[in-house]
């Protein structure tokens, strides 16, 4: 590893004044930054501890929005009977995501701001636009079954890897960044940049902004969602396809419905389309599996991840079905 | 370099450090504590596992900078207090550990499921909790049959 | 902390005697091992397959604060000896040093050695060493075009199979593929190396101290006893921790010329260049049958990869070959060049790739027939070898079948594909194969010293890859001195004990166990004469720590050997497998690869094992879940239980790994290993494995050696893969021809 100067922030104003400055890095929990460091694919020469400032690590429900706070760990949030209750899609997505150490380690603000796990990108070897820009991408004749079918294009095809900010699509989400400027909310949906455009940037924070929280309006469709992942082994392993859908229902037909969709995407993707076929219907294995495959219309497939269009189809189809029997 | 202060095992440490020591670096070449492992480096073969302010934590993605003012706990330290006593007995019993490169990380990550899991937990729950501790040999089985003849004797107890 | 060792002696269940030093985490591995004053090393690797270095810079590198050596092939520059790969007769993981040339011959091969005061300013230093290189193509996949088969051997052949397999009645001609994998053992490859008045020292972990020692000696040119090799706990090993790693030459050089320390831990990315893997192989089976099931000819044509630097095939024929009656048997293997690190040795090299597809041709003849997948085993089953036509020194196959068919529940099975449904529309299917390994043996000594107080040594420079040889070995002694276990220690792992083989092909309870019961039946031939000389030793005994004579009456053995001079009795003993000549013994001995069998001059021994999986399948998603596994064996007489269940347990979920999830996925654009670490490299996590059931049957093979045991610790991958992909058939109607076998297979 590169030395690193190495401060530990005594408030939020020193750091977000530490941050402003050229190649510094923000850490909370540290298991991305410090795995990323470690593989020499991080430029950080600074690299501020936010990890211990007191007050941004609360949940609480702040009259129609539901408040995360960005230093909130992974593990603890997953345990809140309120948001197990009426969020399911929520909790499940962080129960289903890497292991009990790095679930107690990382935080909520991090796990937003986690990079692909594209090979390309974390051998430290090989093209990578992401990596070395205008050096090229080597997933597009390399093995690109883990890659993306939307919001790619040939610059990139790497996909989002987080579990929780698929699951955050499926909602009316904010996010809340602060700097020496004041604070700010932006809509989730701008938050992250799609690695197709320019695969370097991945979200609009800018030096000297700090995510301090993550804003969800409260909606009744959060209790019929739930977080879907479909991985290649049992438990602690990246989505091969993941989908995330809450709906609003009266008796079995939906009035109303969020569909996300992870694995496949370089940010965490909405499904408008999939939302539109299922509003109105009465829910069924049919509807459900229509309105996934309304969702991968649209896909662009590389060499061998193909498979992900039926496959991602085919969970969208068991998030919504699951979600209409959750009360 | 950094000077940092902080509890290993009950013990004050205070030791100056560069800022890019791992903290499992730190136990094994600093404090001569080698029962915590590295098995890969970056957070995904648990043999580091050791707990942090109570909770664990893979000691290859913390630095030990991160660790200032805190409580850090390794596998030396739960044995020497008897924590883990009954645990390690059933892993010796039940042939839970071949090779035993895994093992400290394993009983860490597995007194962690005894402490906050449920008297009535399943095997699979054993099982999901336990899945970011690799066994390549692969006593899988034997370390369930371990930590539920553990969390029997513990209910009973 | 007390647990109840038992009474010892073989056939016990004692509990492993590495247990506790293991779960407290005081078992000291290769990379615990304080020297004082060690430097650091970091490896560089090179980013291309093939071509040469054209410029090299190792001034940036040089200039990190703390920086005192980068060895790079222009700084080592120096000839050294000429030991070779281990499958050519030497000790070596390959044929080719790196840093000896400027030529590249692989994607990740060590170009350069970076030596610090501190691991961080190595590391930091490693990444700084510029190196251009002048690329040249590269093929890497035994699938990239222009690349051509080569024979391996000159194969084997019964009868005229081409001829019964144009008029078989039924037949199955099917191409079976399984992918490189790597062992990944979790704890990492690493050397710590520290020389002394000319002496060098060395830990890593090891299966083959001796080895090691052999060709270190020579690489070094110095005498065999100046090289001291340290190897007590090795945490995973599979094979590829049995030759000597390029990385550890390289660390004794750096030690040598900087007159301190040296540890290098070889990072995970690494070690999937700097160690060895398991080929790529691809499978053609062609079974013929009579329409009542009796095999008729029986063709197995395997291509594996090799490298271009090093020769290497591991094709599983020997095995296939004796599976099954029948009169034409045809059997060819052939490899494919790749520019790729020297493959090696991993759990069941030859028999796990083969048995993938001749175990799956298997079922699908079954299919064919429409006769009970368990039932066509048994009605082919050979009373000798149908090669060579010798009797098997034990084989009880038939009997894992039955007994396998009854523990699993094989007869609630409906053959019908698809069939089996859960009430939640889950997928069953049920599968089953055969699993076989080779009893090998080889050379080993050992020595025995038994003390007055009763207490045991047994020394042998043999290792415990964590099989649990350990305590197997100490109760080998235990049995034939009547004495408790608790009382007897065992000292493995250091090349000063007496000759050990090298832990490899299933082999150490075999040939160690062999040369402690002979070095302790010494020991005990000794303290009869030395009670009562001249009476019928025949009809003595030794129990709970006495001689007890012929007539009835007891000597304690306290008072026998208190009365001798230095108060114990100690016996080396040199130990061959039966059909061994004395100077294949003596290069064993001396560090060299002596294997003995498994066919030898009267007899042909293998483990057998029936080997059954329960498959769950979601309807929808097709995920592939392993509900149950259950094994049956028959492996010899079983020296403790407790370890030899682990090792076939070990092997079975190891198995399911293999089958479903391990690739080491090629990049052919690049001619590399593309998924270089844990995340992307996956295998069972403990949530893949559901209930695993294993038995061992009460066999007893007097031929195969003294103690009568047979391999234990790979049989129990070798059906796993086939039996889970015959699961997979059996509940969706899919054959899926490869592994893994992965949810998109089934959509």
């Amino acid at each position: 590893m590169r030395p690193f100067l190495y401060s530990r922030a005594t408030s939020l104003e020193q750091a977000m004044s530490e941050a402003a400055q050229s190649h510094a890095a923000i850490m909370a929990g540290g298991t991305t930054l410090v795995d990323l460091m470690r593989g020499d694919l991080t430029g950080a020469e600074h690299v501020i501890d936010i990890g211990h400032l007191p007050g941004l690590a609360k949940v609480e429900l702040d009259g129609p929005v539901l408040r995360f706070g960005a230093l909130a760990r992974m593990a603890d949030v997953a345990e809140l009977p309120f948001l197990k209750q009426n969020y399911p899609a929520l909790v499940e997505s962080l129960q289903l995501a890497a292991s009990q150490q790095i679930r107690n380690a990382a935080t909520l603000g991090g796990n937003l701001l986690q990079r692909t796990r594209c090979v390309y990108f974390r051998d430290g070897v090989s093209d990578c636009n992401k990596r070395v820009p205008g050096s090229g991408c080597t997933a597009l004749d390399g093995e690109d079954r883990e890659m993306a079918l939307f919001g790619a294009s040939d610059r990139c095809v790497a996909t989002y890897p987080g579990d929780w900010g698929t699951a955050l699509a499926a909602f009316d989400t904010s996010i809340e960044i602060s700097s020496a400027a004041g604070t700010k909310t932006v809509k989730f949906a701008d938050f992250h940049v799609a690695y197709g455009d320019d695969p370097a940037r991945e979200s609009i924070l800018q030096p000297g902004e700090i995510v301090t929280a993550i804003l969800v309006q409260a909606t009744p469709a959060g209790r019929h969602s739930t977080y879907v992942k479909v991985r290649d082994r049992q438990s602690y392993a990246y989505a091969v396809t993941s989908a995330a859908v809450a709906l609003e229902l009266d008796g079995d037909r939906v009035t109303a419905a969020r569909v996300s969709l992870g694995g496949v995407a370089s940010k965490p993707w909405r499904a408008p389309a999939a939302e539109a076929a299922l509003v109105g219907q009465v829910l069924n294995q049919a509807v459900a599996l229509e309105a996934g495959r309304a969702a991968f219309a649209d896909a662009k497939a590389l060499r061998h991840n193909g498979f992900k269009i039926d496959l991602g189809a085919r969970t969208v189809a068991r998030a919504a079905m699951v979600a209409k029997g959750k009360h | 370099m950094t000077s940092i202060t902080l509890t290993v095992n009950g013990e004050p440490i205070t030791a100056t450090i560069p800022p890019r020591l791992h903290l499992a670096d730190f136990l094994r070449d600093h404090l001569g504590l080698t029962g915590t492992h590295l098995g890969c480096e970056h957070g995904v073969c648990g043999a580091c596992t050791v707990r942090l302010d109570g909770a664990i934590v893979r000691g290859c993605l913390v630095l030990a900078v991160q660790a200032d003012c805190c409580t850090v706990e390794t596998i030396e330290g739960l044995s020497d207090s008897g924590e883990v006593a009954d645990l390690q007995h059933a892993f010796a019993a039940r042939n839970a550990l071949q090779c035993g490169y895994c093992t400290p990380g394993m009983v860490m990550t597995a007194q962690d499921f005894l402490l906050h899991a449920p008297a009535d937990a399943s095997r699979a729950a054993i099982r999901e909790h336990l899945s970011g501790n690799y066994c390549r040999c692969t006593g899988y089985e034997a370390i369930v049959d371990a930590v539920e003849t553990t969390l029997n004797a513990r209910r009973t107890s | 902390m007390d647990i109840n060792m038992g009474n010892g002696g073989i056939g016990v269940p004692v509990v492993r005697r590495d247990a506790m030093a293991k779960v407290l985490g005081v078992a000291q591995y290769a990379a615990d091992f304080p020297h004082e004053n060690t430097a650091y090393a970091a490896l560089t690797l090179s980013k291309v397959a093939r071509g040469r270095i054209s410029r090299l810079d190792t001034a940036a590198a040089e200039a990190v604060a703390g920086v005192r050596m980068v060895l790079t092939h222009r700084s080592l520059n120096e000839s050294l000896g000429d030991e070779t790969f281990v499958m050519k007769g030497g000790h070596m993981q390959s044929s080719f040093l790196p840093l000896t040339s400027d030529e590249i011959h692989y994607a990740g091969q060590i170009v350069s050695l970076t030596i610090a005061d501190t691991l961080e300013a190595a590391e930091e230093a490693a990444r700084l060493v510029a190196i251009d290189y002048a690329r040249e193509a590269a093929s890497a996949s035994m699938d990239d075009a222009g690349l051509t088969e080569e024979p391996a051997d000159s194969g084997i052949d019964v009868g005229d199979a081409e001829a019964a397999f144009a008029a078989a009645e039924v037949k199955v001609d099917a191409t079976y593929v399984t992918p490189a994998q790597h062992h990944n053992p979790i704890e990492l490859y690493a050397a710590s190396a520290a020389w002394q008045d000319g002496k060098l020292l060395i830990n890593l972990p090891s299966q083959w101290v001796m080895g090691t020692r052999a060709g270190l000696a020579k690489v070094f040119g110095i005498p065999i006893e100046d090289v001291h090799v340290e190897s007590p706990y090795v945490g995973g090993a599979f094979g590829a921790k049995a030759s000597i790693l390029p990385h550890v030459v390289l660390v004794a050089m750096a030690a040598r010329r900087l007159g301190r320390p040296v540890k290098l831990v070889v990072p995970r990315e690494a070690g999937f260049t700097v160690g060895s893997f398991r080929p790529a192989a691809r499978s053609r089976v062609r079974l013929a049958a009579t329409r009542q099931g009796k095999l008729t000819a029986v063709m197995h044509d395997e291509v594996g990869q090799s490298a271009v630097i090093d020769h290497v095939a591991f094709a599983g024929m020997e095995a296939t070959s004796k599976m099954y009656a029948s009169p034409n048997i045809r059997m060819r293997a052939a490899t494919v060049a790749t520019d790729v690190n020297s493959p090696g040795f991993m759990r069941a090299p030859a028999e796990a790739p083969s048995f993938f597809g001749f175990e799956s041709a298997m079922d699908e003849l079954a299919v064919a027939l429409g006769i009970d997948p368990v039932e066509l085993r048994i009605m082919n089953e050979p009373a000798r070898d149908p090669v060579s036509g010798l009797p098997w020194s034990s084989r009880l196959l038939v009997e894992c079948y039955r007994r396998g068919a009854a523990l699993f529940g094989w007869s609630d099975r409906n053959p019908k594909p698809g069939s089996m449904v859960a009430a939640d529309g889950t997928l069953i299917g049920y599968g089953c194969a055969t699993a076989t390994y080779p009893s090998a043996m080889a050379p080993s000594s050992a020595r025995v010293r038994l003390s007055a107080d009763g207490s045991c040594v047994v020394y042998c420079a043999a290792h415990d890859v964590g099989t649990g040889a350990y305590t197997v070995l100490g109760q080998v002694a235990a049995d034939v001195l009547g004495v408790p276990d608790e009382l007897v220690t065992v000292e493995m792992g250091h090349s000063r004990h007496p000759s050990g083989p090298v832990s490899g092909g299933s082999i150490t309870t075999g040939s160690a166990g062999s040369a402690v019961h002979m070095a302790a039946r010494a020991v005990r031939e000794r303290l009869f004469a030395t009670v009562a000389a001249g009476q019928d030793r025949s009809k003595m005994t030794l129990a709970d720590r006495h001689v007890v004579l012929p007539d009835g009456s007891r000597r304690a053995i306290s008072d026998i050997i208190g009365g001798l001079p230095g108060g114990v009795i100690e016996e080396h003993a040199d130990w061959k497998p039966t059909d061994m000549d004395d100077k294949t013994m003596q290069q064993g001995l001396a560090g060299g690869m002596a294997f003995a069998g498994p066919v030898g001059g009267t007899h042909v021994s293998f483990s057998f094992g029936a080997q059954f999986a329960e498959v769950r399948i979601d309807p929808l998603l097709r995920t592939i879940r392993v509900a149950r596994m259950v094994g049956v064996f028959a492996c010899g007489r079983i020296i403790n239980p407790r370890t030899a269940r682990s090792n076939l347990m070990g092997g079975m979920i190891w198995g399911a790994s293999s089958a479903l999830l391990e690739e080491s996925q090629i990049d052919r654009a690049r001619g590399r290993f593309a998924n270089t670490d844990l995340a992307s490299y996956h295998f069972a996590a403990n949530a893949d494995v559901g209930e695993v059931v294993v038995e061992m049957l009460d066999e007893h093979d007097s031929v195969v050696n003294a103690i009568g045991t047979k391999a234990v610790g790979e049989v129990g991958i070798v059906g796993m893969p086939a039996a889970i992909a015959n699961a997979v058939y059996h509940a969706t109607g899919v054959r899926v021809r490869k592994t893994p076998i992965l949810m998109e297979d089934l959509l």
